[in-house]
């Protein structure tokens, strides 16, 4: 399996914690936070061949997601689902074994991965996305691969008014730029990475 | 812009998908075709007005081709299915 020792940030000098943007009375529209040290695995197989899905269940703990856009949780685990035979595992524990009944790609080293939290984020994601992501189309749980500012991301919608992005490592520093230049007029908040 | 409903993930932006070209197309026997059916293959279209099928891939989204079939006057989609599934609706 591949190194899993922490890895320098990608945003490494371009992000630096502290409150920017539009002053708020009423707290920063965004805070935002990079995730680290999250195992991240992208899982293909067939759903047809009974033995895949019960031995991915086994090894995660969860069993996968069958409809477009559902996502599966437990303490520290995310599964989502990313198509009809494509799921991610992003966990903060150890990397699951998995078995040959699955096609496993340990993609983390790959991920910049952001949490984003507040009153404001979906206004935020919705000036490059075109996913409806108002609450009743997009709640707590739901999850798309999608586009923000013409780049593929994974979006995650963990809990109320909370979103983790997906996003490809090399698209780290022009993510963030559009993301804070979108959070501007609503105030944001850049938090240590965690 | 226009709203394809993929098959497995519902209503989505043109802008996810990348058009693949047209699905009505049959590719010639590899081991009897003549160089001219090769020719009209992979190089001949036809330009027809009204419904057309055609495949789009949905490269920002679950990443599965989707059969379209779409009037290529007025842009109405009047039906998209999997790759290998059989259209309705009229037009060819
Ligand atoms: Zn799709």
């Amino acid at each position: 399996m591949a190194d899993t020792s922490p890895m320098q940030s990608a945003l490494n000098g371009i992000a630096q914690p502290g409150d920017f943007g539009a002053d708020q009375p009423a707290g920063p529209g965004v805070t935002i936070t990079e995730r680290q040290g999250l195992q991240i695995l992208h899982v293909a197989g067939d759903i047809r061949d009974a033995e895949f899905p019960s031995q991915v269940r086994h090894a995660i703990g969860l069993p996968l997601p069958m409809s477009a856009g559902e996502t599966r949780a437990s303490q520290g685990t995310r599964v989502l689902w990313l198509g009809p035979d494509r799921w991610l595992v992003a966990t903060e524990d150890a990397l699951p074994a998995l078995s040959d009944a699955a096609a496993v790609n340990d993609v983390g080293q790959g991920r910049l991965v952001l949490r984003l939290t507040g009153p404001r984020v979906r206004d935020i994601l919705a000036k490059g996305c075109p996913l409806d992501l108002h609450a009743s189309a997009f709640p707590t749980g739901h999850c798309a691969e999608s586009l923000i500012g013409h780049i593929g991301v994974t979006i995650d919608c963990t809990a109320d008014e909370t979103f983790d992005l997906y996003v490809n490592r090399s698209y780290a520093a022009f993510f963030w730029e559009w993301l804070t230049r979108a959070a501007m007029e609503y105030g944001y908040r850049v938090l240590p990475a965690g | 812009m226009l709203e394809i409903k993929c098959p497995w993930c519902g209503p989505r932006a043109q802008t996810e998908f990348s058009y693949a070209g047209d699905a009505t197309l049959t590719r010639p026997s590899l081991d009897t075709a003549t160089e001219t059916e090769w020719y009209e293959h992979v190089y001949l279209r036809g330009n027809p007005r009204g419904p057309h099928d055609e495949l789009w891939h949905h490269a920002a989204g679950c990443r599965r081709f989707v059969k379209v079939r779409r009037d290529v006057t007025t842009h109405e989609i009047i039906a998209t299915a999997g790759p290998h599934e059989h259209l309705g609706g009229g037009g060819k």
